[in-house]
C-alpha cells in the first residue's frame, strides 16, 4: 500500500459538510469529499462521472495549523431600487444574506491510501491540474502548491502522515491533531462524507478517529 | 492554457466591503490580521464595470435579477403586444421552466445572458397562444398564487422544450467568466471560467474608528444654551491596506462556455483584465473616496500549474527605511515568484507581462516593463495563437 501526500494550505480554506440552503458551514479539517473533488478538478473529471475508485481510497488529514474559524458576510441583490407600476419607485429590494464560515490560515497534510499505479497518476494531475485547483471555495485558490514532489510514500498512511516535515512554517516537534479513516472497531467519530455522486450530491458515511500524535 | 492575473494596490483610508457589524472585512493570514476584500465584491464591481465602462456591449452580458416576470413582459411590450398580456405570457412562461414565483418576482435570483432573454421573448411571441391558455387563474382548489408557488403551468412539451433550449447561455460573457447556479434547473448551470480569490492585505490592519457628529443647523441657530450637542452621534469602521489580488481563467473553460467562438474569447480575456484593473467596489466611497488604481499588474500565462503568490505575504510587509509599503510589496512579490520558480521549475510558463508604476522593480517578474494597453494586447495574442493551433 500506497500514501499519496497533498498539502491543503491557504488564507481561506472551507471543508463543509452540513450545510444547508444559504448558511454555509466549514468542519475543522479538510473533508474527504472536499478532497476528492480537489483530485477530480486536477483529473478533469466532470461531476457527473463516477468516482468510487477515488473514495475507496483510505484518507486521512494531520493539522499543522488549526487556523481560526470566520465567517465572510456575503449578501446579494439588496439595496436596489424597486419598481411598481407606473414606473414609479416604491421602495427597494431586499438582500439575499448568506453567512458563510471558512477557516482562516489554517495548513492541512492531507493522505491518500491506495495501490501504487493509481497515486502515480493523482500525483501527475496534481502537478498540472486540468481545472483551477480551491480549497473548498472557488474563491479559495491553495497559498502554496497543493504538489508535494516527493509526496508520493511506498508506506502506509499512518506512517507517512507521522513522519512527513510539518509544513506552514510551524515549530517541529509538537503533537498534531490527526484526524484519521479507521474501521468501526478503532473508530470515535463518524463523518458523511464519502462522495457518492457529486451530481446527485449524495455521500456516505465513515468511521474516522482522532488522535493527537508527535510527528517523528 | 491559463491566464493569471497578480494585482498589488493600495488604497486610501476606505470602507469598501464591509461585514454584518459593518466593519471593513478582514481575515487572518500568517498569524495576523489582514484586511481583506471578498472575491464576490469585486465580482460584481468587475461585472459593472463591463457594462459602465463600456468594456463589452450589452448583448454579450447578463444581468442578475429576481424580476425576470418583468423583464421579459417588457421585451414582449415593446414587440407590441398589449401589457397585461404581456405579464401573463411571462408569468407562464417563466412556471413553464419549472421556476417558482413569489408574487412576481422569481424565489431566487437568477443571472440570465441578453440573448437568453431575448430568445425567450422569442419563444413566448411564437406560442403567445399556448402561454395565455396557460396563465395560472383560480382553479378549483387553488388560488392563482398557489399555482404561481407550485410552480406549475400545464403548456405542452414543445412549449416547455423551446423555452428551456433558450438557456443555452446566450454567449453571455459574465455568465461563462463567473458562472451560475440554477437550484431547480441543474442542467443549466454553467461553471465559471474564471477563478477570483478574495483581495488579502500585505500589511497587517487594524480596524480605525471616525468619531462622527452630524449637526444640527437649526439648533445651532436658535441660540439654545442649554443643549450645545450634536444631532447625532456614531463611528464609522476604516481602514487603508495594500491589497494582493489574484484571478485566473481558464482559457478552455472559457471557449467552451462561450460556444466555441474565439472572437467572443478574447473580447471576454481582454475585458477581464481592463475591469480588473479599473473596477473598484463602491462601499462608503462618497465619505472615502478612495479610487486608487493598482500600482502593479502581473499577468502570467501558462499551460497548467497554478501559482497563487500570497505567500510572498505570510509574513507582513511594513514600510522601511528602503521602500515604502508599495514598493516592499513589490520587492516580496518578485522574490516568491523566483524562489517558486527555483523549487518547481517553469512550470507551464508560457510569458509574463508587467505593467508598473515602480518600472525600477521588475526584476525577475518579466524582461521589461509595459503599459497596461500592451499587457491586455499580448496577454491575449499569447493565449489567441494556443487556440488557433488546436
Amino acid at each position: 500500500m500506497s500514501t499519496l501526500l497533498l498539502r491543503l494550505s491557504g488564507p481561506m480554506q472551507s471543508w463543509g459538510t452540513q450545510s444547508r440552503f444559504r448558511d454555509r458551514d466549514t468542519g475543522l479539517e479538510p473533508s474527504k469529499s472536499g478532497v476528492i473533488g480537489l483530485i477530480c478538478s486536477a483529473l478533469g473529471r466532470s461531476r457527473d462521472e463516477p468516482v468510487d475508485d477515488l473514495a475507496a481510497l483510505r484518507m486521512g488529514v494531520r493539522v499543522d495549523r488549526e487556523g481560526t474559524m470566520k465567517m465572510d458576510w456575503q449578501t446579494a441583490g439588496g439595496n436596489f431600487p424597486r419598481w411598481g407600476k407606473g414606473g414609479k419607485v416604491i421602495g427597494t429590494t431586499e438582500a439575499v444574506i448568506s453567512p458563510r464560515y471558512y477557516l482562516s490560515d489554517a495548513v492541512f497534510l492531507a493522505g491518500l491510501e491506495g495501490p501504487r499505479e493509481m497515486l502515480l497518476k493523482l500525483q501527475e494531475a496534481l502537478r498540472r491540474p486540468r481545472w483551477q485547483l480551491f480549497l473548498g471555495r472557488k474563491a479559495f485558490p491553495p497559498g502554496e502548491p497543493v504538489y508535494l514532489p516527493d509526496g508520493l510514500r511506498d508506506t502506509s498512511l499512518e506512517k507517512a502522515l507521522l513522519s512527513y516535515p510539518v509544513q506552514g512554517g510551524a515549530a517541529q516537534g509538537r503533537r498534531l491533531r490527526v484526524v484519521i479513516e479507521t474501521g468501526m472497531d478503532e473508530s470515535n467519530e463518524v463523518r458523511t462524507d464519502v462522495p457518492l455522486s457529486f451530481a446527485a450530491r449524495r455521500f456516505a458515511t465513515r468511521n474516522v478517529r482522532t488522535d493527537w500524535r508527535e510527528v517523528e | 492554457m491559463f491566464v493569471e492575473l497578480h494585482i498589488l494596490q493600495n488604497f486610501a483610508p476606505s470602507n469598501l466591503n464591509r461585514d454584518d457589524t459593518n466593519a471593513p472585512k478582514d481575515c487572518e493570514f500568517g498569524s495576523y490580521r489582514r484586511a481583506r476584500i471578498s472575491s464576490q465584491c469585486f465580482k460584481r464591481a468587475i461585472r459593472t464595470a463591463f457594462s459602465s465602462g463600456g468594456l463589452l456591449p450589452g448583448e454579450d452580458l447578463a444581468i442578475r435579477t429576481k424580476r425576470v416576470v418583468g423583464a421579459l413582459a417588457d421585451r414582449l411590450t415593446a414587440a407590441g403586444r398589449p401589457r397585461d398580456e404581456a405579464e401573463q405570457v411571462a408569468e407562464a412562461a417563466i412556471l413553464a421552466l419549472g421556476l417558482k414565483l413569489d408574487g412576481e418576482d422569481t424565489q431566487y435570483l437568477l443571472f440570465l445572458g441578453d440573448r437568453e432573454l431575448a430568445d425567450m421573448a422569442a419563444a413566448c411571441l411564437r406560442y403567445w397562444d399556448e402561454l395565455r391558455a396557460a396563465a395560472p387563474v383560480e382553479a378549483a382548489g387553488k388560488t392563482a398564487k398557489q399555482t404561481k408557488q407550485a410552480g406549475k403551468a400545464s403548456v405542452n412539451p414543445e412549449v416547455r422544450n423551446a423555452l428551456r433550449s433558450t438557456l443555452d447561455g446566450g454567449k453571455a460573457t459574465d455568465l461563462a467568466l463567473f458562472g451560475r447556479m440554477l437550484a431547480d434547473l441543474p442542467a443549466k448551470n454553467i461553471d465559471a471560467a474564471s477563478q477570483v480569490a478574495h483581495a488579502i492585505s500585505t500589511n497587517r490592519v487594524s480596524t480605525e474608528f471616525d468619531f462622527f457628529t452630524a449637526v444640527d443647523d437649526l439648533k445651532e441657530h436658535a441660540g439654545d444654551r442649554d443643549d450645545l450637542g450634536a444631532g447625532m452621534l456614531g463611528t464609522v469602521e476604516f481602514n487603508s491596506a495594500c491589497f494582493y489580488r489574484y484571478i485566473n481563467v481558464d482559457t478552455n473553460q472559457l471557449l467552451t462556455n462561450l460556444g466555441g467562438d474565439s472572437g467572443l474569447a478574447r473580447n471576454g480575456i481582454e475585458a477581464l483584465i481592463r475591469a480588473s484593473i479599473t473596477a473598484i467596489p463602491t462601499g462608503k466611497q462618497n465619505s472615502m473616496a478612495a479610487h486608487n488604481l493598482p500600482s502593479l499588474v502581473f499577468a502570467v500565462v501558462r499551460d497548467g500549474g497554478l501559482e497563487n503568490l500570497a505567500n510572498a505575504f505570510i509574513q507582513p510587509v511594513e514600510p522601511s527605511r528602503d521602500g515604502d509599503l508599495m514598493v516592499n510589496s513589490i520587492k516580496r512579490l518578485g522574490e516568491h515568484f523566483e524562489s517558486l520558480r527555483g523549487m518547481y521549475g517553469e512550470n507551464g510558463l508560457q510569458g509574463s507581462w508587467v505593467a508598473t508604476t515602480h518600472t525600477d522593480l521588475v526584476g525577475s517578474l518579466a524582461d521589461q516593463p509595459v503599459t497596461v494597453d500592451e499587457l491586455v494586447r499580448s496577454v491575449a495574442d499569447a493565449v489567441s495563437t494556443v487556440e488557433a493551433v488546436s
